[in-house]
């Protein structure tokens, strides 16, 4: 393989990706709207918490395989228990931003914060 | 005895044994804070790589997919599918543009890409599994970690091919 190690195309490759993933995450910064939970598993949407509403703490059970503890508190939503090896969902914190998104792959259950109003947008 | 079957039967399993501990090394690595959960720096893609490159396509994807079917069987379905679905993607690109971009791109660039490939591969599967897009959102920290740990495995490829070369050379005589 005679394949050099670096060059000049290499630059080009890592600056359109990091432009490409600033721009990406800006746009999804950038909307602020009113914060809801949502909890998806398989697909379907099991539970959508308006963040701003929520006082003290509030635990959601689900009865997945593995089974599942989501918590939400203080504006922020996350993986409190769940059954699986790997505990990815509980390692991914809280979360509390727009587009903050959590997976649990065992289970099929998606949680993530979205705006209220997502196909409203303003620029 | 050039290239017989069994030659390259032999090569490709120890090709396969060290993608695989490659793969188990890294696991030991606890989760870093601040990084998108389950990224991981993908060294066993170097084997993959050499593999696509030095000895072509079928051999790469046949360690592919034991590495798939590793996880299958050590992790469970989901990480089968997951190990597989961004494994075959990258495998690809690694070896289409090891053959048509190598003189364009060097291992950096075509490593950094096929990290991408990989990511895109997986969101896809994940997306598949929950039926649910917005696992997207996690695309740009990937990108950002892929191009860091494409770079990094660009950079030992380059370090380790005159040993894996040496390796081939034990087989390919």
């Amino acid at each position: 393989m005679k394949t050099k190690l670096f060059r000049k195309g290499d630059i080009a490759v890592i600056l359109i990706i990091l432009v490409v993933a600033a721009a990406f995450w800006l746009y999804q910064s950038r909307q602020t709207d009113k914060l809801e939970a949502v909890i998806s598993v398989d697909g379907k949407v099991v539970e959508v918490i308006d963040l701003s509403k929520v006082d003290g703490k509030r635990t959601i059970e689900l009865d997945t395989e593995p089974e599942i503890k989501i918590a939400v508190e203080n504006g922020a939503v996350y993986f409190e228990e769940a059954g699986c090896d790997d505990k990815l969902c509980i390692n991914c914190g809280k979360l509390s931003k727009k587009g903050d998104t959590a997976v649990c792959l065992p289970a099929k259950t998606v949680v993530t914060v979205s705006g209220a109003n997502v196909d409203v947008m303003t620029y | 005895m050039k290239k017989s079957i069994a030659f390259k039967t032999a090569l490709g399993a120890i090709l396969c044994a060290q993608a695989l501990a490659l793969g188990f090394l890294e696991s030991l690595i606890p989760p870093i804070p601040f990084l998108p959960p389950g990224a991981k720096p993908g060294f066993s893609n170097i084997i993959t790589m050499f593999a696509a490159g030095s000895l072509g396509l079928p051999q790469a994807l046949a360690i592919t997919v034991v590495k798939g079917g590793f996880a299958f069987v050590t992790r469970g379905f989901t990480a089968g599918i997951m190990s597989l679905s961004g494994g075959i993607l990258s495998t690809l690109a690694m070896w289409l543009l090891l053959k048509f971009a190598n003189n364009k791109l060097g291992l950096i660039g075509i490593s950094v890409i096929c990290a991408l490939c990989h990511n895109v591969g997986q969101l896809g599967a994940a997306a598949v599994i929950t039926g649910s897009g917005v696992i997207i959102y996690y695309a740009p920290a990937l990108a950002v970690f892929g191009i860091a740990t494409g770079a990094v495995t660009g950079i030992i490829l380059s370090a380790v091919m005159p040993v894996l070369e040496k390796e081939k050379q034990h087989f390919y005589k």
